[in-house]
Order: C-alpha cells, then sequence, then structure tokens
C-alpha cells in the first residue's frame, strides 16, 4: 500500500465526497511524511517501512546510539514510539505511563501517570503487564490502559479529555494492544483468552469516546456483526448462526477469540483487518467444533462494524495457535497478476497470501520448514490437513502428545514483520520452538486462568533432527511464492518488531538486547549494538532537524520472559532435550530504556 | 477406582485411564541443599528415580503419584508467571530457589491468599478448584526440584 495514494485518496474523499467522514485528513497527512512515524506500524498497511534512506546500507556500519531515555519501569517492553513533527511520545509497560519528549534537547514536555488498580489488573494478564503502544489523531494521544479504559489526551499538554471502560478486569479482561485511529474512530480490542473471555472489537468516537460499535468474534451473528447473506468465507455466504453452530450448547460463552494483535486499515476499501485468538480453554476434547470464529482473520466496515469477509486458519484449535498476528497490506504480484493482498505470519508456521478485497485465499505455506502439526492448506477448502500425530485432540486428555512444532508461541507471535515495497520482500521475526502438549480438564471460574493444558518448549532442532539449539530465525520471505529467500538463525527467537527502509536496511532486536541491521537483499550483518535489556520492542525510524533517527525499546519480558527468561532447559543426558542448558539471564536483566541511534555528523 | 485414593483427587483422576497402586521406588535423593537438611528427617515426601529409561530410550524421571500431581497442577497453572519447571521469569522468582528459604506454611499461605513482592503482584489461588485441592501435591514437587532430586522436564508417575 503505498502512502502515496492514500494522501490522494484523502484529498479526493474531501473535495468530491462531502457525505463521506474525513475527521482527520490531518493523520493521514502526518503518516505520508517519513520524517514521522505517526502510527505504530508505520502506515495505515502495517508495512513498517520508511522511505527515508539517509541510513543506508553504505554507511549503516557507522551507526552510534545518540541518547536514551529509561523509561522508569521494569517488565516487558513491546510496541515503540510515535514521532508527530518535534514530539516523540512513548508508553511503559503496566502502569502504562505516557511521555511527550522534546526532540530538541530529549526534554519531557509532559507526562501522564494512569492510576490503576495493581491488585485487580496485574494478576488477570497471563503474559507479562506489556502494552503495544499508543495512537495518535485529531490533535489527541490515545491510551489503552491495561484495565482495559482507553483514555484520550491532549497531545500537547497530556490532559485527559475522556476515559471509557472498556472491559473488566474482574472477568479476567485486561488490554494489551495498541489502539487503530481511523477516520473519526478509535478501534481497540480485547485480552484474556486464557481466562474464558469472549473477545470482541469496539470502535469508539474520536470526539467524546462513545462508543460507535462493538462487534464479538463469537456468538450470534447480532454480537458478531455478521451477515449471513453478505459475509464471505473463501467467496460463500456464511449462512446464519455460523459461529454457534461450530460450538457445543452453550459453550461458545467462554469461547475466546481475544483480539490482542495488532490492526490495519485499506481506506479504499474502508475495511479493517485484524486476527482473534484461542477458543478459550487450551483443552480441544471439551469444545468439539470448527469453534468460529476464533482463530480467525476479520475484514469489517470501519464505520458500521460488518464483517465484509472472514477466513478461518485453524478450525478446532489444539495448540492454541492465536490468529492475532499484524495484517500487512501490500499490492503485490501473485501468480503473475497484480493484487490487493493481506499477508499474515500466523501463529500456526503458514504465512498467508489472501486477496483483502475478497478474501480469497492465494498462498498458504509454512514460513518455517520444522511446523508439522499440518502437511499443507487445502487450498479449495482453506482447511490445514492436520496430522494425527501431532493433533492434541486426538492424542486426547492426560496424554502427553509430543514434538508438535511450532510451539504454542508460534513460528511467530505478535513481534510484527516489515515488508519493502523496493525489494517486495516481507522480513520476518521467528521463533523455531517445538512442544510437547497435554491437555487435562479444568474446571472454569470467572477471573482466573481457564487453560487446561500444559506444555514443555525445546528447540526445534529435538524434532528436526539436525542437532541445531537456535531458538529463532529471522527471515526474508517472498509472499508470491510462499517461499523463504534468506534465513538468519538466532539463538533466542527474534521477539521485536522489524523495520524496513528505502536504505535498503533491515533493523531488528534480539532477545540478548542486540540491535542488529542488515542488508535486505542479501541479509548480511552490518551493524550491531548491544542495548540496556532484551528487545521485545519495535524499530521505528524518524527525522528531526534534517537528521535520520532509528530507535526501539529494550526491557526484557513478555511471553519470550516466562519461556525463556529462565531458559529452555536441556540436558545432554536426557529427557528428549538436544543441547545444553540455555539461559536468557546470562545474557540480560530486566529493564526499560530506549536508546535512538543515528549516524556520526 | 481404588478406594485408597482421597475424595479430592477423584475429580482429577476422573477419566484417566491410569492402573491402581503406587510401586514402591528405591529410595533415590539426589538432593543436597542446604544446611538445614541435617535436622530434617531422612525421608522425604518424594520418590524419584532419574535413572530410568522410558519405551523409547529416553532418560525420564519415575515418581511417586503426589510428585506427579504436582507437575500437573504447576504446569496448568503457576508456569504462566513462574516458567516452565519452577525456574522462574523476569517477572515471577525462581521457585526451585524459593523453595529452599520458605517452609510449607509460609508456601500454603501464599499459595491460597497471594503476595505483592519483590518482582510484582501474585493472585492467591484460595478458590481456584485447579489449585485449592493440591496444594499439598505442589509442595511436593517443588520441593523436588528445589532439593535436585527431580529434574526439569515431564515426570512420569511409576504405578
Amino acid at each position: 500500500m503505498m502512502r502515496r495514494s492514500m494522501t490522494v485518496v484523502a484529498v479526493a474523499a474531501a473535495l468530491s465526497l462531502p457525505a463521506m467522514t474525513t475527521a482527520n485528513p490531518e493523520l493521514m497527512k502526518l503518516m505520508d511524511d517519513p520524517n514521522n512515524w505517526a502510527i505504530f506500524g508505520g502506515d495505515y498497511a502495517g508495512t513498517r517501512y520508511s522511505e527515508l534512506d539517509q541510513i543506508n546500507t553504505g554507511n549503516v556500519a557507522d551507526l552510534q546510539p545518540v541518547w536514551t531515555f529509561s523509561t522508569g519501569v521494569l517488565r516487558g517492553h513491546e510496541g515503540g514510539p510515535l514521532v508527530i513533527g518535534n514530539t516523540l511520545y512513548i508508553h511503559t509497560p503496566f502502569p502504562n505511563n505516557v511521555f511527550a519528549i522534546d526532540l530538541k534537547d530529549q526534554s519531557i514536555i509532559w507526562r501522564y501517570a494512569p492510576q490503576q488498580d495493581a491488585d485487580e489488573t496485574i494478576p488477570v494478564m497471563c503474559c507479562d503487564t506489556v502494552n503495544r503502544g499508543l495512537g495518535y489523531g485529531d490533535g489527541k494521544i490515545f491510551l489503552q490502559q491495561a484495565d482495559t479504559n482507553l483514555v484520550a489526551l491532549d497531545a500537547k499538554t497530556g490532559k485527559e479529555i475522556w476515559k471509557v471502560k472498556n472491559g473488566d478486569p474482574k472477568k479476567g479482561e485486561t488490554n494489551t494492544n495498541a489502539p487503530l485511529v481511523v477516520k473519526d474512530k478509535v478501534i481497540t480490542g480485547i485480552s484474556g483468552g486464557e481466562y474464558g473471555v469472549k473477545g470482541f472489537v469496539a470502535a469508539y468516537n474520536i470526539k467524546d469516546g462513545k462508543r460507535a460499535w462493538k462487534a464479538f468474534s463469537v456468538g450470534p451473528d447480532k454480537d458478531t456483526l455478521i451477515d449471513p447473506k453478505k459475509t464471505t468465507h473463501l467467496g460463500k455466504p456464511v449462512g446464519a448462526d455460523s459461529s454457534i453452530k461450530t460450538w457445543e450448547g452453550d459453550q461458545w460463552h467462554l469461547g475466546g477469540g481475544t483480539t490482542w494483535g495488532w490492526y490495519s486499515y485499506d481506506p479504499d476499501l474502508n475495511l479493517v483487518y485484524y486476527g482473534s485468538g484461542n477458543p478459550g480453554t487450551w483443552n480441544p476434547v471439551v469444545r468439539p467444533g470448527d469453534n468460529r470464529w476464533s482463530m480467525t482473520i476479520f475484514a469489517r466496515d470501519l464505520d458500521t462494524g460488518m464483517a465484509k469477509w472472514v477466513y478461518q486458519m485453524t478450525p478446532h484449535d489444539e495448540w492454541d495457535y492465536d490468529g492475532v498476528n499484524e495484517m500487512i497490506l501490500a499490492d503485490i504480484a501473485v501468480g503473475g497478476k497484480q493484487r490487493k493482498a493481506l499477508v499474515h505470519f500466523d501463529r500456526n508456521g503458514f504465512g498467508y497470501t489472501l486477496d483483502r478485497e475478497t478474501g480469497e485465499l492465494l498462498v498458504a505455506q509454512k514460513y518455517d520448514p520444522a511446523v508439522n502439526w499440518a502437511t499443507k492448506v487445502d487450498m479449495k477448502t482453506g482447511r490445514p490437513q492436520v496430522v494425527d500425530k501431532y493433533s492434541t485432540d486426538k492424542g486426547g486428555q492426560d496424554t502427553n502428545t509430543k514434538n508438535i512444532c511450532p510451539a504454542a508461541l508460534g513460528t511467530k507471535d505478535q513481534q510484527p514483520a516489515a515488508f519493502s515495497p523496493k525489494t517486495k520482500l516481507f522480513y520476518v521475526p521467528t521463533n523455531h520452538v517445538c512442544m510437547d502438549y497435554e491437555p487435562f480438564e479444568v474446571e472454569y471460574v470467572a477471573g482466573q486462568p481457564y487453560v487446561g493444558a500444559t506444555l514443555s518448549m525445546f528447540p526445534a532442532g529435538k524434532v528436526t533432527g539436525d542437532g541445531s539449539t537456535h531458538l529463532g530465525n529471522f527471515i526474508a520471505w517472498d509472499a508470491s511464492a510462499g517461499k523463504i529467500v534468506w534465513s538468519l538463525p538466532e539463538r533466542f527467537s527474534v521477539w521485536s518488531g522489524a523495520l524496513a527502509t528505502a536504505g535498503d536496511v533491515v533493523f531488528y532486536g534480539t532477545l540478548e538486547g542486540y540491535l542488529k541491521a542488515v542488508d535486505a537483499k542479501t541479509g548480511k550483518e552490518l551493524y550491531r549494538f548491544k542495548t540496556p535489556s532484551g528487545i521485545i520492542g519495535n524499530v521505528n525510524t524518524w527525522s528531526y532537524d534534517g537528521k535520520q533517527y532509528v530507535g526501539v525499546l529494550s526491557g526484557i519480558g513478555g511471553w519470550a520472559g516466562i519461556g525463556m527468561a529462565a531458559g529452555l532447559t536441556g540436558d545432554t543426558e536426557g529427557l528428549g532435550a538436544v543441547g545444553a542448558y540455555k539461559s536468557l539471564d546470562k545474557y540480560t536483566q530486566l529493564g526499560g530504556v530506549l536508546t535512538v541511534f543515528a549516524l556520526p555528523d | 477406582m481404588n478406594s485408597h485414593y482421597s475424595s479430592r483427587l477423584t475429580s482429577l483422576l476422573a477419566g484417566l485411564s491410569f492402573a491402581v497402586g503406587i510401586a514402591v521406588l528405591p529410595f533415590a535423593n539426589a538432593g543436597a541443599g542446604g544446611g538445614a537438611e541435617e535436622e530434617v528427617a531422612t525421608d522425604k515426601p518424594y520418590t524419584v528415580d532419574c535413572e530410568q529409561k522410558d519405551e523409547n530410550g529416553q532418560a525420564v524421571c519415575l515418581t511417586d503419584k503426589d510428585t506427579y500431581v504436582g507437575w500437573r497442577t504447576y504446569h496448568a497453572t503457576c508456569h504462566v508467571c513462574h516458567g516452565q519447571d519452577a525456574v522462574g521469569s523476569s517477572f515471577a522468582p525462581s521457585l526451585v530457589e524459593r523453595l529452599r528459604v520458605i517452609d510449607k506454611p509460609r508456601f500454603e499461605d501464599v499459595v491460597k491468599n497471594g503476595m505483592k513482592g519483590q518482582m510484582g503482584v501474585m493472585p492467591g489461588w484460595g478458590e481456584n478448584p485447579n489449585v485449592k485441592g493440591f496444594i499439598d501435591e505442589l509442595y511436593v514437587y517443588l520441593q523436588a526440584r528445589s532439593d535436585g532430586a527431580l529434574k526439569p522436564g515431564r515426570p512420569q508417575w511409576k504405578k
């Protein structure tokens, strides 16, 4: 999706279609200016691509840290800064403080410190108290707090303009996602798939925080905002009660489908794209059926919330392969034909390419060869062909189904990939981890974990038998063909968001804390610097006063902090795990720092 | 179901097809622990044998039922914060280490009522049906891990 065309659309809309709401042509203009980083994904398409090329393959080896900022918080630091004009806005993990920083001298212009109830909120956050970032629009900074309050702040002063409660931590609901600001609305979701929470997406009015619409992932059509005749799945209308029909009895009430990932938007089609998470309990035996619409890509009309199309990637999930990862919108050629595509690297190990207008499935290929739970995706039915040996449902309750790849944290989790329209490649931070998974019966109690499976994770090398012990790869992917173009092995999972630039440099961060720069065409490493803590944040770039900067948050945590901060233990003598004991805490401790890099003067 | 088992375990074991009875394993305690061990009676609440191999020839730790149940309870709920095999995470301490310095009453109190620690907030599990009936077994499992008797990974219950 080229930003230039979006500006044209916005202007044309303002001139020729006065009836259409274009409440923030301002934001479109800001996003179109490569000196800014005005939205979490760089643009509405989520390409994480910058047209800045002052930093390029010829000089990035001279990159150096030029200033740093400690957030004052320790815990997993996901997301990244927004930069608009001369101001940088940065958020923190719980308690979700917000800072506006003057780029001239890095002084703090204003600070917003929410008051949240830690005792009520933190215990129901499954996977560390992360926050994926802020939104900007209409002169406001939007903060989606962990306790589900969505807050609008005056971008100049940090004063609270409105605040709305989006959920209830007493029911296990919290928030970790970044909100999407688009037209006259702010879009946000909900977390709590491990607490039996029913997932939804809600749209609130920018002006006053009133809710415009709310769409659940599971339930009756009036709740899911699905039109039985118009909403399609792979080109066919889904019919009445498409969700409920795939659950037994009332089970859909604990049906999950949470929406804690990233959101993208196509202004021409007026569609918001996102994915839904696991269908509640990790024990598949107790919830027979396809469990729609968990693990699903949604395309919803921005104004009404009605679903235009859906595609369920992992029917009847048996492995916790949440479908919430980013939906990158890119115009690429597939099968010799130019397509308005949507590219998605799912937890389940398949890299999907769809037509974002119709929801037609174009490509579905494994982006890690170790993936084994399915042989392939049937392109006619869209269904993965599950291998019985790796089916935890077939294995049954109280059976340890072994050597499933990928592990529950997926071939990729929320850490977002980047797309370069120059190379036409996607740059993907991946995990190379497999698991044993044992479902068993658990009781549901509101506000308490409702998981029902144990899992053991280990390097994929144990299953592939190649003797490798690395836990991640950073890859370049061709979404037209569904092929890996190059792959850089990493000691630990690559848990940071990637950045691609017109300088043909691609950036990512490692769990040891290295910021790395590689050649976009070949993957050759050109620069690295060890930041104060492991990186699970996203690398963003902007310009100030004619100079290009690259910034990334360090602060180990998130699910990486649980799964790997203490290491995936292995014993050369046995217990089935390959390789020596690995401990991330040999390389990093907790931190909370934004490090900003630039070329020497 | 053999009446030897207490009723609280019935719900856990319902649906299982394990044979009844517990094999008596040779005593095997590889743990060194700290100086306090000198005062404690020589028998531990767990029996762990990590010298065995499973049907695929892979090394495996055979344990008594309580240790296995504790492993299962732990990895259903506690591992989300305290990490796989109780080794800790970036925001919750290693229980392998903690069990060396806290006693059982303290352990029970914290599991039931939660606490605000140095690193974060721990909820209480006293009302959670998946935990509250298995605190003894949790303690047995974590002691076995903390003593170094039970290696990381899934133990096998030797019936």
